[in-house]
């Protein structure tokens, strides 16, 4: 009996063993197709889920003065937003965050509300770490709490044209910003992050799987020429003549005439690179370099020079000033505005310190087309200065065939010729040093995130004049100070070199007759051993528009309180104006 | 062959009545089983424990190494226990398993919608009667069947074990766990037939529980959506029944050799059941085809080691418990294996041995214990080819 049931269990229990078997057997091949055959296809669905690509943002490089003092940082900021679609109950959650974000519960419970498609609601912009992290401790569902760098300009207005401001994506879009965004901006890194499999709103990385697929490399840091005391005084400076002149504007500029350095860049009016867009766009731009202007009796030095580097008037040679003479249909004036003022008989020297106009058009017509044009492009007029901005103008010098007799004149006293606040204060430099033509520049130093510093290269200076005709010209723009137009421009206890200009302004179709002037000082201090080149143009001032009335106080107290900044002793005071005082005491 | 695959017990340690070997052939496959799990279950349980308050991640570690202490203990008595006794107290199992299937109506705790677990007095554990239904089902059928020893002529001699697993099987797709009430319909009937009922029986087992099925399907809509969706996933694996699609992602992009171990990304709450019942895939993505494979060839071994246990026992009912454990064991494994290749709806049946849980656990291995009980007492000295 037992024998042949135990058959029957074998039996059939081989049947069933066997469909088992089978059965196991069809599953196997089922794996295989799953882990092998399509193995791939499910490697790349599970990537597809699981894998975020997200970016790792690369903090923008600070910006900085000469001295160190920061221009340009980064801050880290917080914001709070929320995707309204996940959120349960828009009057709960804005009761929890209303405390905390210090707004209006209505306010809230409105930009909670679910609206079609819109997936992302700015709560609110900046908010401290504390609040960001209580925040985040709430742990509601569809509030974003996330962190980034925001650009900053501590000083404001200060330097804003030249440092320029960013864009939305961390674009430097003017300035220094603009220029060296490159730099500056550094490389976004890249991470691959696993996330979860929870809800969307507890979905978080998988703890070590995050992979750095690109590292991020911090932006370089600017070291500028700038100098941000002197900055600051150059602007309130300018500020006060374009006020007190009631004029629309105005810039100006220091430089170092030993190097080129830009020491000060200052604009009028100016803006506030973290609001920029509530300023109107031609205040974001550095005038100074990007506007060119008709430069007036300051161009006369320019002219001079080419002249005594010429010979086309020798010491003793004397002209006879008329006040005012023709060239073709037009009448030119010794004083541009209508007045019939005669210098009688005067040299070289005297055309220049006392800016006679009919002189300069006889130097200009003297030398002629091909050597006006030699000079003033030796001197750097009608090409770009290479200064690292954005939108530099070369100005507008025409070619010696295409320049009229009446233009040629007219370039002798700084009419009919453009050029930037930015080239005319170059070429002062290179009188102001000896003769040596020196290339402007406003970066000093790019310090990259590996820590190397790097120094710009900058073009030798080139030798353009004689030091003896430096020497006479420096003489001359002395007296110009002293006994000339700029005698607004003294300090006493100080030598200064300088030139007024007053331009008539061109408006197009109607020459000169607007009545709207540029009025202008350029010069240099101190005057024999210089450290500061300075020029100061204000535009269309209305109350008074000579340069030696509007732009010589700034030009005054921008040399003054500099030169004390930077600790520049007195000269004591000139012989020269020890006679004129003796003489004027009677 | 089954000789040189058995190792004689020294005379010392065996129990008075009983003598003989120890199957190697079914205790090495379980016992590699049994650890593939709990390495398993810890791999797959981390970010599950890392989130719990205590962020003690070998928690569940700790709970399945308890619970294979508890088996293999049980599992040690049960080679030691007499078959005789158990034939007689089986009317005394089958009324307990009652008793704690009835229980659940009153005390059951609800896991995931359903009410199968009976809290344990004292402790934070949870005891799964439904589990423990699957071997007293085994061991009553023996005993009625092994009376019959020409098989079931009549359909009132049939009557009785198909009303006892008939009654079984509702109380538990009621709680509703269709899983389990599927396996033990599924394995019970195979066994019924082994055992001796004839085809017409189980034709007529097979058309009650379809129709039945039918009918619940048809009263509740979630179980047809489940059934569509598993349809429709042949067309649109993305779109369709999330659970089956994370399954076959995990092993898919496991591959030959997986990610290795501890490196599944599944598990972090992608793959629903991933301890219990999905552990396969789990294990599928970190250790590849290569081990899944092993773990089919470990049940095969074990489907034709006890079908030749139940062959060669020393009497009736033995080989009857040997065929129902077996059939048992294996038919969960077929139905886990194809719920995770995809092969077959999302039901939840945890694979025997592996998977994470005390109550599967423990039967099991008392199970196993049963069978290398039968496989001790089997007249090892005689030559295969005297049965047939
Ligand atoms: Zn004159």
């Amino acid at each position: 009996m037992k024998h042949i049931a135990c058959i029957q269990i074998g039996r059939r229990g081989r049947v069933w063993c066997v469909v088992a078997l089978a059965v196991l057997i069809l599953l196997a091949a089922r794996l295989w197709s799953i882990q092998i055959t399509n193995h791939e296809e499910y490697r790349a669905e599970a990537t597809k889920i699981r894998t975020r690509t997200w970016p790792i943002s690369a903090p923008r490089g600070n910006i900085y003065d000469r001295n160190g003092n920061p221009l340009a940082l980064n801050l880290k900021v917080h914001s709070v937003a929320a995707d309204p679609e996940l959120v349960d109950s828009p009057p709960d959650l804005a009761a929890q965050l209303q405390p905390l974000l210090r707004m209006p519960k209505r306010e809230l419970e409105s930009k909670l509300a679910p609206k079609e498609g819109v997936r992302y609601v700015r709560l609110r912009g900046s908010v401290d770490a504390p609040v960001a992290l209580a925040v985040r401790n709430l742990d509601c569902q569809g509030v974003i709490v996330s962190t980034d760098w925001k650009r900053a300009y501590p000083r404001q207005r200060l330097a804003a044209p030249l440092l320029g401001f960013i864009g939305t994506e961390m674009k430097g879009l003017g300035g220094i910003e603009a220029a060296l965004n490159d730099q500056l901006a550094g490389q976004d890194g890249e991470m691959l992050v696993l996330l979860d499999g929870r809800l969307p709103r507890s979905r978080s990385q998988i703890p070590d799987r995050t992979i750095i697929s690109k590292q991020m490399l911090p932006g370089s840091s600017v070291h500028l020429t700038i100098d941000l005391d002197i900055q600051a005084i150059a602007e309130e400076e300018l500020a006060a003549a374009v006020q007190r002149a009631q004029a629309t504007g105005g810039t100006a500029l220091v430089m170092n005439p030993a190097n080129g350095d830009v020491l000060a860049l200052a604009a009028y009016p100016g803006f506030d690179p973290n609001e920029f867009r509530t300023y109107p766009e031609e205040t974001w731009v550095s005038r100074a370099v990007v506007s060119p202007y008709e430069p007036g009796s300051t161009f006369k030095v320019i002219m001079a020079c080419a002249a005594i580097e010429e010979s086309v008037m020798s010491a003793g040679e004397t002209y006879v000033c008329g006040g005012t003479c023709k060239i073709g249909p037009h009448t030119i004036g010794c004083a541009p505005h209508g007045g019939t003022r005669a210098h009688g008989t005067v040299t070289l020297d005297d055309i220049i310190v006392q800016s006679c106009n009919t002189g300069m058009v006889r130097l200009a017509l003297t030398l002629g087309p091909d050597r006006v044009h030699k000079w003033a492009n030796r001197f750097g007029f009608g090409t770009k200065t290479g200064i690292e901005l954005m939108g530099e103008s070369r100005g507008i010098l025409s070619r010696p065939a295409d320049l009229s007799r009446t233009q040629l004149a007219t370039i002798g006293f700084g009419q009919g010729i453009s050029v930037t606040p930015l080239q005319l204060l170059s070429a002062y430099c290179a009188v102001a040093n000896g003769g040596w033509r020196v290339s402007p520049r406003v970066v000093s130093t790019i310090t990259h995130a590996t820590g190397r510093v790097e120094h710009p290269a900058r073009p030798a200076p080139v030798r353009i004049l004689s030091s003896e005709t430096c020497d006479r010209m420096r003489d001359l723009l002395v007296r110009a100070v002293e006994e000339g137009t700029a005698k607004a421009a003294q300090i006493p206890g100080r030598r200064l070199a300088g030139k007024t200009g007053t331009a008539q302004k061109p408006t197009p179709g109607k020459g000169f007759r607007a009545g709207k002037y540029v009025a202008s000082l350029a010069g240099w201090a101190p005057a024999d051993r210089p450290r500061l080149a300075v020029l100061v143009v204000i535009d269309e001032p209305q109350k008074g528009h000579y340069g030696g009335v509007v732009a010589a106080p700034a030009f005054r107290a921008i040399c003054e309180r500099s030169l004390a900044h930077l600790g520049v002793p007195p000269d004591g005071l000139s012989v020269r104006r020890e006679i004129a005082l003796a003489r004027r005491r009677g | 062959m089954a000789a040189i695959r058995s190792v004689q017990i020294p005379q010392a340690d065996l129990a008075t009545e009983d003598r003989g070997n120890l199957d190697l052939t079914v205790l090495v496959p379980v016992l590699l089983l049994v650890a593939l799990g709990v390495s398993m279950v810890f791999s797959a349980s981390i970010p599950m424990a890392a989130l719990r308050e205590s962020e003690d991640i070998y928690y569940y570690l700790k709970r399945e190494l308890l619970f294979a202490a508890a088996g293999l203990t049980a599992m040690y008595w049960m080679t030691r226990v007499s078959m005789d006794a158990i034939r007689r107290h089986a009317g005394w199992l089958l009324a307990l398993t009652f008793l704690f299937l009835t229980l659940l109506f009153f005390v059951g705790v609800r896991i995931n919608g359903a009410r199968s677990w009976l809290p344990i007095p004292g402790t934070n554990l949870l005891f799964q009667p439904s589990e423990m239904a699957k071997i007293v089902l085994v061991i009553v059928a023996a005993r009625y069947f092994s009376k019959f020893p020409q098989g079931l002529s009549s359909w009132r001699r049939a009557l009785p074990p198909f009303a006892v697993l008939g009654s079984t099987a509702a109380l538990i797709a009621v709680q509703p766990d269709m899983g389990t009430a599927a396996v033990i319909v599924v394995a019970m009937l195979a066994y019924f037939h082994i055992a001796g009922a004839k085809l017409r029986h189980l034709g007529a087992a097979a058309a009650a529980t379809l129709s039945l099925a039918g009918l619940m399907i048809w009263r509740n809509p979630y179980q047809l959506e489940r059934i569509t969706n598993f349809i429709l996933r042949i067309k649109t694996p993305a779109e369709g029944d999330y659970h089956t699609t994370q399954s076959l992602i995990a092993m898919g992009s496991g591959g030959l050799t997986g990610y290795g171990y501890c490196g599944s990304i599944e598990k972090y709450f992608y793959l629903p059941a991933a301890i219990t019942d999905s552990i396969l895939a789990i294990i599928g993505e970190e250790l590849g085809f290569i081990t899944v494979s092993a773990v089919l060839a470990l049940f095969a071994v074990l489907a034709w080691r006890g079908m030749t246990i139940a062959k060669n026992a020393p009497d009736r009912f033995s080989g009857l418990v040997a065929a129902g454990v077996t059939v048992t064991l294996v038919t969960q494994a077929l139905l886990n294996i194809a719920v995770v290749t995809g092969s077959f709806p999302a039901t939840g049946v945890p694979l025997p041995f592996v998977s994470y849980g005390g109550s599967s656990l423990l039967f099991s291995l008392i199970g196993v214990g049963l069978l290398l009980n039968v496989a001790a007492r089997q007249p090892t000295a005689r030559p295969q080819q005297g049965h047939l």
